[in-house]
């Protein structure tokens, strides 16, 4: 919007290129105020103003063609104040039109490139109520004035959102800036610190990027996660449909898993499918007070589920032992508390020792027993493991082969093998300990005791969803946060740090 | 007289034993201390059974085939007795053998091995 030259309204020209843009903007500020009005109208203490502007009018009116620009400028910085106001151009264009122009050009000298709204953004900013006073001090505190009007268009460099307004007015609806304005109303005391005023509106153009830089990155988030469910669902159909024969077991050269992983993922699958049913009917069985035969035969069923799905991994080490050893056919909280591709016993038992009550004084004594032998036979696992971890290390930092000739490379092979049988081990124990429960329990207690560990795991598969589905609270209605959006977790305490801005 | 080269390995020092039968040497180091397990030094899974072993108190007396002239052969005798599978680590309780990894886990689990144990004087209490 090229609007008129500035010598036309008759000012002497103050000599920055930068003055159309002031000029353009005056125009630019008449569509806003609308809007503008339309939010802040309701707060703004109107006859106040009016009386302050009547003032100025007169005043520059009065002054326009005789000053230097300086004087000009100071006085215009007034007058521009109250462009300010989106609504008073509406109403009081005539009068301080003129010399607003050059007022706002003349201060544009210090301001940055981005100067085109800073005068309406100084209007909704609202520092216009220290403003107001002053203007109808104008002619007495010219210097004081100007050195703040351009304290003020330095500082309200882009902040130009039409909802940023009325700072000093504490009700707007869903302001963005809401604990800045409360910070700069305690500003609203005529003494305006120019060095508080600057900060405070870097602090709000710092601010405003902040917002704009995390609402982008927000977008990109949201779309990101959309299109990884979409993904994960296309390869969940894949696998099921056995497309995906990435390598052929060699763990997936393209990140693909390799064909027994993929077999046992549905297997598993399946198994835990199947695994519902079974608790559904020790679930009815228990309620329904079935005799202990009957009870026997569902808990049987039971344990023999529970040997299957420890024969079927037993399969797919063969197949893929790094899938099965690292977890990635458990959900993300499973895999976090996994003890060598599995649970680990003795947690299990801890977990049943609670909800078995009543249990007599033998069997208390079997289970504690039984917790200190699994304790003691993982320990053991858990040190050759290590060992295994050790002698592989040696073998792979060793650039020069130490056994028989072999490269290091094969031997390392070699010793990788060993896994599977760590892996095995781990399963025979885990499958041990559950036989050997059912030994020392009742069948209603058996059953009890397959009910709770199938809850258990199936709250903690619910846990990875829950997790990886939860809502980012912090995010929403946070604008104030000057924090990069990289700090997203941080958004709750960060935001304390900047309520007492 | 007639060579039974293999019965005579009873007889003779092991020493001196040149084509003994393997086995009858792992039955015989087997019964000499209450608790015998048949290794290789640089099996893992070994050393994982040495470990729970110690951890429950018990001192066993371990053989490394690897460090043995005729370990090889013993290696295969001890497949062949065991069905398949690895030859190490196998734990002999008394002179009696328990199996692999997996039946002495098994056995600690249900609860039978402490006994066994005991009864061959390689645990007190």
């Amino acid at each position: 919007m090229a609007g008129r030259r500035v010598g036309d309204s008759g000012l002497p020209d103050p000599g920055p290129s930068s003055l159309h843009i002031p000029y353009s903007v005056h125009h630019g500020i008449n569509p806003p105020p609308t809007s503008f009005m339309n939010h802040e109208g309701s707060a703004f203490d109107f006859r106040e103003l009016e009386e302050a502007i009547a003032l100025q009018g007169v005043e520059i009116s009065n002054s326009d063609d005789a000053k230097a620009p300086l004087f000009t400028a100071s006085r215009s910085a007034a007058a521009a104040t109250l462009e300010m106001f989106p609504s008073w151009p509406m109403r009081f264009h005539p009068t301080p039109r003129g010399s607003s122009k050059s007022g706002g050009e003349s201060n544009e000298e210090s301001a940055s490139g981005v100067n085109s709204h800073s005068i309406s953004s100084k209007g909704t900013e609202g520092y216009v109520e220290p403003e107001s006073p002053m203007s109808s001090r104008n002619t007495s505190s010219d210097q004081q004035m100007m050195q703040q009007q351009q304290q003020l268009e330095v500082a309200n460099d882009g902040s130009r959102t039409p909802t940023a307004g009325g700072l000093l007015h504490q009700q707007p609806p869903a302001k963005p800036t809401t604990e800045k304005r409360k910070g700069a109303g305690s500003m609203s005391d005529k003494v305006l610190d120019a060095k508080t005023l600057r900060r405070l509106a870097q602090n709000r153009e710092a601010a405003r990027k902040s917002r704009l830089r995390k609402k982008a990155y927000v977008q990109q988030l949201e779309s990101s996660r959309i299109k990884l469910a979409q993904l994960e669902q296309d390869l969940q159909r894949a696998r099921a449909q056995g497309l995906l024969l990435g390598g052929g077991g060699n763990g997936g050269a393209c990140g693909n898993i390799s064909s027994g992983a993929a077999i046992f993922d549905m297997e598993y699958a399946r198994w835990l499918d199947d695994n519902h049913r079974h608790m559904l009917e020790l679930r009815t069985g228990l309620q329904a007070h079935l005799s202990d035969g009957d009870l026997r035969v569902i808990v049987d069923g039971c344990i023999a589920h529970y040997d299957e799905i420890f024969r079927l991994k037993g399969v797919a080490a063969r197949a893929d032992v790094f899938h099965l050893i690292t977890g990635m056919w458990t959900t993300p909280a499973e895999r976090c508390f996994l003890w060598m591709g599995g649970f680990r016993p003795s947690d299990l038992i801890k977990v049943l020792t609670t909800q078995l009550d009543p249990l007599t004084e033998q069997q208390v004594m079997g289970i504690y027993s039984l917790q200190h032998s699994s304790q003691q036979a993982e320990e053991a696992l858990s040190q050759g493991l290590e060992q295994l971890q050790k002698s592989l290390i040696d073998t792979i930092s060793n650039s020069v082969s130490v056994n028989e000739g072999m490269h290091p490379m094969a031997l390392a092979l070699s010793k990788l093998t060993n896994l599977e049988g760590f892996l095995r081990q781990a399963d025979n124990l885990r499958q041990q300990t559950l036989h050997q429960l059912c030994r020392i329990l009742t069948v209603r207690q058996a059953a009890r005791c397959f009910l709770v560990i199938g809850e258990y795991y199936g709250r903690l598969r619910a846990l990875s969803f829950l997790w990886a589905s939860r809502p980012r609270e912090t995010l929403i209605g946070d604008d104030n946060s000057c924090q990069t959006t990289t700090d997203l977790p941080m958004l709750q305490p960060s935001q304390n740090h900047f309520t007492n801005f | 007289m007639h060579y039974q080269t293999e019965s005579l390995g009873s007889y003779l020092p092991a020493a001196t034993m040149v084509g003994g039968d393997p086995l009858e040497r792992i039955e015989r180091l087997a019964s000499e201390n209450a608790v015998v397990i048949f290794s290789i030094s640089t099996c893992c899974m070994c050393h994982a059974i040495k470990r729970l072993f110690c951890g429950m108190g018990v001192n066993p007396t371990v053989y490394e085939l690897d460090e043995d002239p005729r370990g090889n052969e013993m290696e295969k005798a001890l497949t062949r007795l065991l069905g398949g599978g690895a030859a190490v680590p196998v734990v002999f309780i008394g002179g009696k053998l328990v199996g692999a990894m997996d039946r002495v886990m098994a056995s600690h689990i249900n609860g039978s091995l402490v006994p066994l144990l005991k009864e061959a004087g390689a645990l007190w209490l």
